[in-house]
Order: structure tokens, then C-alpha cells, then sequence
């Protein structure tokens, strides 16, 4: 096995959060996981909202739990519905998980049941199940199990429907209708104690009533409890399992369809948000969002700090609901305020109103995480005495779950991108490296030796004289390439820091052709005047640059007495440099591979050796930088013509 | 009139040993300096008439030597700066200097800098120390007082704009002007965005003197400024 050994996949861990003391040893156990595999870590809590049942003891620990798994890292995601392990499973499934911890409790009910990580594991066969024992019984007091109250005017709700019932089969008992009929009654009974009342309980009563009230009236012998005619207890038995499963299917229905509601709710709540937060184009973009839909959905007052680099809270971006924007910037600036802000950013944990930290504060402040790290604080504005319901919440986590997995991807593509321009640059940089070192070595090669054979005595005059000039001609082609290599330097992240100004363009190209004054071949360099007067926005050093090399280039392909002709002219929106020579020209399939950094042309004309074919990739990239465009076309009638296109910058005078 | 005395500081032995010689073929006298100390010592004893400075000195800012020589002399300063360091020399010439040249420099466009340089020690001392009120170079004629202009006798309809931007260059000929000097001179103010109406009103203003004149007097320094010739 040790030869195939398959990839070591990335792990992923989910703990199960419930709302149990105990759960805190699981989301422990988790972490310790987490951290021994470096995997990713997320929580769920499966809200099977049983309305009524859910004590304030259970949400308070709930809360807790939630709290403390996402103080240990985890991104923490709520799901909805009563099958908790489908929902699990779901999610696992969706969300890449390789590992689910999840706590076993003796206590039937209030934790994950006994089989939900049997369901799981048949749920999903692939996936690593951890149960943690509930080793220690907690020694805490069980709560009593939560007893609706017999509230009176459901009681007396229901005690009037079963008397009307009885009454309606007084009469039909007088009109001979049939037993069935009466059975019928009570049923129709029962079903409307079980829909007008709260919770299982009146539904069950009121079976039991009514099977008790029928055999009482209506069964022979009438007025006592016992029966005669044979059959009937089955009667009386079947009854009671009518009337008792219709009671448990109605208050079924209705607790179903509270939470429908509040899972569609709250399904398009996370949905539009998660959708808005796609859509939002910088990290600070995705911040500014999610306050505006945490605002929007709770109709709270939201302050968000954005954390600086520095690891100090900004200052706040406000967005007020039902106060002036000046209001909320005041009780923002609350030193008290600003204290539980800065001591939620720290501990990275909740503060503020309806917590134990800050509870004064005027708002509850919560961390966005992302890997662990807090990148923001927002602040949701809490009233005093107000309580803030643990559905929303909830809610809040899960979008700000959202909003840390949206940051997430967000920093995760700018990585990508910048890595993706560092490995480009990088590649340039050792191809740059290489072409200079082999470009420098020649021209070196030929003054350091002409330079030496002179020290050593030439007789010949016109071989010393050969000699000079070598070394002059190679020092100017070093002076060029040095001045090249100057300009990329300039081009740091792969932008060239330009200093852009309105330029003439006939200083312009005056400049350019001063350059080349020094050269030999200068006499064949000829430059039309400009008509009227050209401004462009550009850095002149850079553009002086471009032209020269473009003359160079075009002298190098003319071959000998070729003659370059440099001119300018308005075209459109643009100015027109045109730098054109009357050699071979250069052939189609070549007019775009010119441009390619370290391309040199394989016939080399003239003088051979002087490829740096850094020169016209560096043309083309001081033209995109200027905003402008750097082409090829052919000469008439013969040669090539180097046009460089550049925004043109109307003249206007300020007297 | 004897050949000037020039005064050579850079530190580089090659250089300077390159510098001295050319300008000795001309017969110019010379001294030099390696360092910034030994530059302003023999500045003020050997009271040269012209300075070549190079800007990249060891021991001293190169701005601060000319900051030094001009609360004293009005002698003309070239200062020599290699290309990486052009803010450097911007602010050698906002400074007080006259001219530039950037490593590397041929001999000749050496040379041609020191004529210059002579053309404007002589036009120092023909009017000295008083501003004369009418400025004459070649055929132009720049008459202060009247704020006009004139071209072989003719004269030139100038906006007041263009009148003193060309007052400004007649009183700095020979001097390249920078266009930070150029803009808080003649607009009083150094608003990037009024680089554009300075070229506008440079361009406006060589069609009107130029073309008549017959000869190029404004020249343009590419991101540097603008300079008149002496004819």
C-alpha cells in the first residue's frame, strides 16, 4: 500500500452543535481534530424549532455552544427542519465534509437522538463519524420537561367543544341516527380542540374525553361507563385511536407549517444576501452589503468597522433604521461603545447588549471571521430592555457566515490573480536576465579587446581608427540598453509608474531625433514638421524612449542607406507618430510576433549581432500604458511603418 | 578676453580626468574638485567663472552646493546628473543652476553647454548688475517698459500672457528655466493642470517670434523646461 498511497485529501470537519452543556466537550473534541489534520472547520446547528419546547434555559446554551465553536474557528451555518440528520447530511454533502463530530447523550430528546449518527452514517457512506461519549453524566439538574401550561381559556376551549359535541349527539341520539354518526362527532370534536388549541396535549386529553363522554351517554347501559352489547369496547378502542391520531396529525401540521414559514423566510433571506454578496466586487464592497442586508432584514441600525491592516477597528460605516444618520453617529461614539467594539475585535468573540460583556452598550457587536481571523466588528443597535429573539439571531450568524465565506473567496481569487502576475513577472524577469547577459557580454567583449590591442601599439592608422570606432559604437548600443533596462525598472507590478503631462508633440520628436545625433547613420533621419500644434498627456522620458527605439529599429531593418522619415498628424480623437522606413518591410505572418519580448528576427539584416529584442515589447508596453496603440503596416513602396497612437489632448488656453 | 576659468567637481576619476582634458583642447582653463568641501573652497578662492557640477557628490547634497554659490555669485552653474536621479536635477536647476547634462554626454554636447554658458557670462557683463530697460538677442527686441515686442523692427501683437512669458526667458537667457519656475512666474501659481496652457501659449508664442525671426531661439527641454538662446 505504501507504494500507492493516495493523495492525502484535505479534511474537513463539522461538529454537530445542540443545545447541551455537553456539547462544549464535543466542539472540543472537534477543534483538537481540526487542528491535528489542519482542517477546515465548520458547525452546524439544526434548528427543528419545536415551538413551545424550547426552553429559555436551551437557547441561552445553544447560543453558547454556537459562541464557543466559533470562538474555536468554525464557521458556523444554521440549518432548518425537523429531520436532523438528512439535514446534516445535506450539508456534509454540499460542503465537502470528510469528518462529522457529534456527541452521544443518554438523554433521550433534548440532544441528538441515540440514531442520528447511525442515520448519518448510512446517509453518507463515505464519511468519517466521530461520536463523542457522554462520559461524565452531567450532574446538572435535568430541566423539567417542558410542560405547556394548562392554560385556562384553552382548557375552556376545549371543555366547549366537547360539550357542544355531546349536545349536537344528544339530538342526533334522539333522531335514531346511528352510533357511527356520533363517533363521527366526537372526532370532528377532537380535530377542532387539537386545531384550536396549543400543543399535543388538549388534543390527547380530548380523545380520551370523548371516548369517555360517548360510552357515558350514549352506550347501553346509558349514564354509567360500562358496556353491554359485545363488541363495543373495540369500538370504543378504535375510537380513541381515530380521534387520538387525529389530534397528533393536526398539531403536526400546524407546527409544520409555523416553520415552513420561517424556513422560506429565512431560505430567501440567505439566499438574497448570498446572491448580493456574489455580486459585490472588492472585500470592502461585501462588508458594506452585508450591513445593508443585516439592516434591511432586522430593521436595526447596523455599524460595521472594517478592521485595518493594522489589526485597529476604521472608522464605522453607518447605516441607520428608523434614526438620523448623525444619531447613530453619536451613540456609535460612545467611549463605551467604542471599548466593547474594540474588546469584541480582540477576544474575537460577542460583546455588547443582550451578552454578558458590555452589557450596557447600545448595540451587540459580533466579529466577521475569516480563517479565524476577525475582519470586521459589526454593531446591530439593541434598545435598552429590548430583547433580541434567538430566530434573528441565528440568522445573523448564518449570514455573517456568509459574508466570512464571501470574503474568503474573495481574497482567495486576488491571491490567485496576484500569484498568477507574480509567476508572469517573475518568468520575465529570468528571461530578461538571461537575454541582458548574453546582449552585454558581446558589445564587452569587443571594447575591452579593441581597447587592449590599442594599448598594446597598432601601426596601421586606419586599423587604430577601425578600433576607435568599434568602441564607440559599442558603448553607444550599451548606452541604449542600459537606458532600456532603465525603463523596465520603471514597470513594478508589472505597471509603469508613468509621470503624465500635457507634451507637445513636436518637442516630442524633436527630442527623440536629437537622441540619435550622435549615430552615423543620423544623416539618413529626416522629420516632417508637425501641422498645428499636438498635445498629448505623457511621460515624456518614457515616449522619447519609445521613438528612439522605434528610429533604431527602423535604421537596423532599412539595411545601409535606408532612410527613416518621422512625422506626426492629427487622426480623429488620436495623434498619429508615424516612424517609417524604406527596407524590405516586414513580412505579415511576422508584423505581430515583432512585439514579443526576446524576439529577434532570424534573417538578420545589417548589423547582425544587435538583437535585444526587448526593444518593441518595451515600445508596445509604454503605448498600452499611455492608453495608446503601437502597430506595424507596410511602407509604399516598399518598407515598414511603425505607427504609435496616442489620445490627443485638446488644446485650450487659460489667460 | 581670456578663456574662462572652469571649475570641475565630480568625483569620479575617469570623468573628470575626460572633462578636463576635452575642455583644455579648447584651451579653456580649468581646475577641479572631488568632493562637495573642496568645490566650495575653491569656488569662493578661485573665483571661476563657470561651474560643471556633478550632483551625485559623496559628501554633500549637490542642491546645497548651489544653494551656497548663488547667495554669492551669479556665475553660471551646469550641473551633470546620471538619468535615474531626474527629480534631482529639477531641483538643481529650481535651485539656481543654469543648465544639465545627463550621463552619459558626448564631448561635444559638452562643449556646445560651456558656449553657451560663455555667451551668457558675456551678456552678464555687457548689461551688469542693472536690468537694462530693452533686451536685444539677434533680431528680437524686448522692450520691458513698453511691454512690446519686436521682430526685425516689426512688431509683434502679443497677448499679455505670451509678453511675459517671453520677458521671463529674455531676462533668463541662456538659463534653462524649469516649468515650475516658468508657471509661478508668469501665472503665479504651480497647478499641474496649467502644464497644458503653458505649452499652448510656448506654442503660440515661437509661431509669432520664430517664424518671422527665421531661426528656432526657444528651445524645449523634454519634461524639463524651456530655454532661450543667446544668438
Amino acid at each position: 500500500m505504501a507504494l500507492d498511497e493516495p493523495v492525502r485529501q484535505h479534511e474537513h470537519i463539522l461538529v454537530c452543535v445542540s443545545p447541551s452543556p455537553f456539547c462544549q466537550k464535543v466542539i472540543k473534541t472537534a477543534s483538537q481534530l481540526v487542528e491535528m489534520y489542519s482542517a477546515d472547520f465548520s458547525a452546524i446547528c439544526v434548528d427543528a424549532a419545536r415551538p413551545g419546547r424550547e426552553t429559555e434555559q436551551d437557547r441561552r446554551q445553544g447560543e453558547e455552544n454556537a459562541q464557543y465553536a466559533q470562538q474555536l474557528g468554525a464557521q458556523f451555518h444554521v440549518a432548518c427542519g425537523g429531520d436532523v440528520a438528512a439535514r446534516i447530511a445535506e450539508f456534509a454533502r454540499v460542503s465537502g465534509v470528510t469528518k462529522i463530530v457529534i456527541g452521544r447523550s443518554a438523554e433521550q430528546g433534548r440532544h441528538f437522538r441515540r440514531d442520528i449518527a447511525q442515520r448519518l452514517s448510512r446517509l453518507l457512506p463515505g464519511t468519517e463519524i466521530v461520536i463523542v461519549p457522554n462520559a461524565a453524566r452531567p450532574n446538572f439538574p435535568a430541566p423539567a420537561e417542558p410542560r405547556p401550561a394548562l392554560a385556562l381559556s384553552s382548557a375552556a376551549q376545549a371543555a366547549g367543544i366537547l360539550l357542544a359535541a355531546t349536545l349536537v349527539c344528544w339530538i342526533f341520539y334522539a333522531l335514531r341516527f346511528t352510533d357511527a354518526s356520533l363517533i363521527t362527532v366526537y372526532i370532528l370534536a377532537v380535530l377542532l380542540v387539537s386545531f384550536v388549541t396549543n400543543g399535543f396535549l388538549y388534543g390527547a386529553a380530548a380523545s380520551i374525553l370523548s371516548v369517555l363522554l360517548y360510552n357515558f351517554f350514549f352506550t347501553e347501559p346509558r349514564f354509567t361507563l360500562y358496556v353491554h352489547v359485545s363488541g363495543y369496547p373495540l369500538t370504543l378502542v378504535v375510537m380513541f385511536l381515530s380521534a387520538f391520531l387525529t389530534s397528533s396529525l393536526t398539531s403536526q401540521v400546524k407546527r409544520q407549517a409555523g416553520q415552513h414559514a420561517r424556513n422560506a423566510y429565512r431560505t430567501e433571506v440567505l439566499l438574497n444576501s448570498n446572491r448580493r454578496l456574489q455580486l459585490a466586487e472588492s472585500e470592502d464592497g461585501i462588508l458594506l452589503e452585508a450591513a445593508r442586508q443585516l439592516q434591511k432584514l432586522l430593521l436595526r441600525s447596523v455599524l460595521l468597522y472594517p478592521v485595518l491592516d493594522s489589526g485597529e477597528p476604521a472608522e464605522p460605516i453607518l447605516v441607520p433604521a428608523g434614526e438620523s444618520e448623525s444619531a447613530l453617529r453619536a451613540a456609535a461614539a460612545e467611549p463605551t461603545e467604542q471599548e466593547a467594539a474594540r474588546w469584541v475585535l480582540g477576544k474575537n468573540e460577542q460583546g455588547g447588549a443582550t451578552t454578558g460583556i458590555y452589557g450596557g452598550a447600545s448595540f451587540w457587536y459580533l466579529a466577521v471571521r475569516m480563517n479565524g481571523r476577525p475582519f470586521a466588528v459589526v454593531g446591530i443597535r439593541v434598545q435598552k430592555g429590548e430583547s433580541f429573539d434567538s430566530f434573528d439571531k441565528n440568522l445573523v450568524l448564518a449570514m455573517l457566515g456568509e459574508c466570512g465565506v464571501a470574503l474568503e473567496k474573495a481574497r482567495l481569487d486576488r491571491a490567485r490573480t496576484e500569484y498568477a502576475v507574480r509567476v508572469r513577472q517573475e518568468q520575465m524577469r529570468a528571461d530578461l536576465l538571461r537575454s541582458i547577459s548574453h546582449d552585454l557580454r558581446t558589445p564587452l567583449t569587443s571594447i575591452s579587446g579593441s581597447a587592449n590591442m590599442l594599448l598594446a601599439g597598432v601601426d596601421d592608422p586606419d586599423e587604430r581608427r577601425k578600433l576607435y570606432s568599434d568602441i564607440y559604437d559599442d558603448s553607444i548600443w550599451l548606452i541604449r540598453l542600459v537606458e532600456n533596462l532603465l525603463s523596465i525598472t520603471k514597470m513594478d507590478d508589472g505597471r509603469l509608474k508613468l509621470r503624465l503631462l500635457p507634451e507637445d508633440v513636436s518637442d516630442l520628436l524633436d527630442a527623440a531625433v536629437n537622441h540619435m545625433l550622435p549615430y552615423r547613420k543620423a544623416h539618413a533621419l529626416r522629420r516632417e514638421p508637425c501641422r498645428g500644434l499636438l498635445i498629448v498627456r505623457a511621460d515624456s522620458a518614457l515616449i522619447v524612449q519609445l521613438l528612439v527605439n522605434l528610429i533604431e529599429n527602423a535604421f537596423k531593418y532599412a539595411g545601409d542607406g535606408g532612410a527613416v522619415v518621422v512625422s506626426a498628424e492629427k487622426a480623429g480623437t488620436q495623434v498619429c507618430i508615424r516612424v517609417a522606413d524604406d527596407g524590405p518591410g516586414i513580412p505579415d505572418e511576422e508584423k505581430e510576433k515583432v512585439f514579443d519580448m526576446f524576439y529577434t528576427r532570424k534573417d538578420h539584416p545589417a548589423d547582425g549581432r544587435r538583437g535585444l529584442g526587448l526593444g518593441l515589447a518595451l515600445c508596445r508596453t509604454i503605448a498600452q500604458a499611455h492608453a495608446g496603440t503601437l502597430r506595424v503596416r507596410d511602407n509604399e513602396p516598399h518598407g515598414a511603418v511603425f505607427e504609435l497612437l496616442l489620445p490627443a489632448v485638446e488644446a485650450e488656453r487659460h489667460e | 578676453m581670456n578663456k574662462p576659468l572652469i571649475l570641475i567637481v565630480e568625483d569620479d576619476r575617469p570623468v573628470r580626468n575626460l572633462i578636463t582634458l576635452a575642455l583644455q583642447q579648447r584651451e579653456y582653463r580649468t581646475q577641479t574638485a572631488a568632493n562637495g568641501a573642496a568645490a566650495l573652497l575653491a569656488a569662493t578662492s578661485g573665483s571661476p567663472d563657470i561651474l560643471i557640477l556633478d550632483l551625485g557628490l559623496p559628501d554633500m547634497d549637490g542642491v546645497e552646493i548651489i544653494r551656497k554659490v548663488r547667495s554669492w555669485s551669479t556665475l553660471p552653474i551646469i550641473v551633470v546628473s546620471s538619468r535615474s536621479d531626474e527629480a534631482d536635477k529639477i531641483d538643481a536647476l529650481d535651485a539656481g543652476a543654469d543648465d544639465y547634462l545627463t550621463k552619459p554626454f558626448s564631448v561635444d554636447e559638452l562643449l556646445a553647454r560651456i558656449r553657451v554658458a560663455e555667451r551668457r557670462l558675456s551678456y552678464i557683463s555687457e548689461t551688469g548688475a542693472h536690468d537694462s530697460p530693452v533686451f536685444e538677442n539677434g533680431g528680437l527686441r524686448v522692450d520691458y517698459g513698453a511691454g512690446c515686442a519686436f521682430v526685425n523692427g516689426e512688431e509683434v501683437h502679443l497677448t499679455p500672457i505670451e509678453f511675459r512669458l517671453l520677458a521671463l526667458m529674455a531676462r533668463n537667457v541662456g538659463r534653462v528655466l524649469t516649468h515650475n519656475v516658468i508657471l509661478k512666474e508668469v501665472w503665479n501659481n504651480t497647478l499641474p493642470n496649467d502644464t497644458q496652457s503653458l505649452r499652448v501659449y510656448m506654442a503660440s508664442l515661437r509661431s509669432k517670434i520664430e517664424e518671422p525671426l527665421g531661426a528656432k531661439i526657444i528651445q524645449t527641454h523634454v519634461g524639463i523646461g524651456y530655454r532661450m538662446l543667446r544668438l
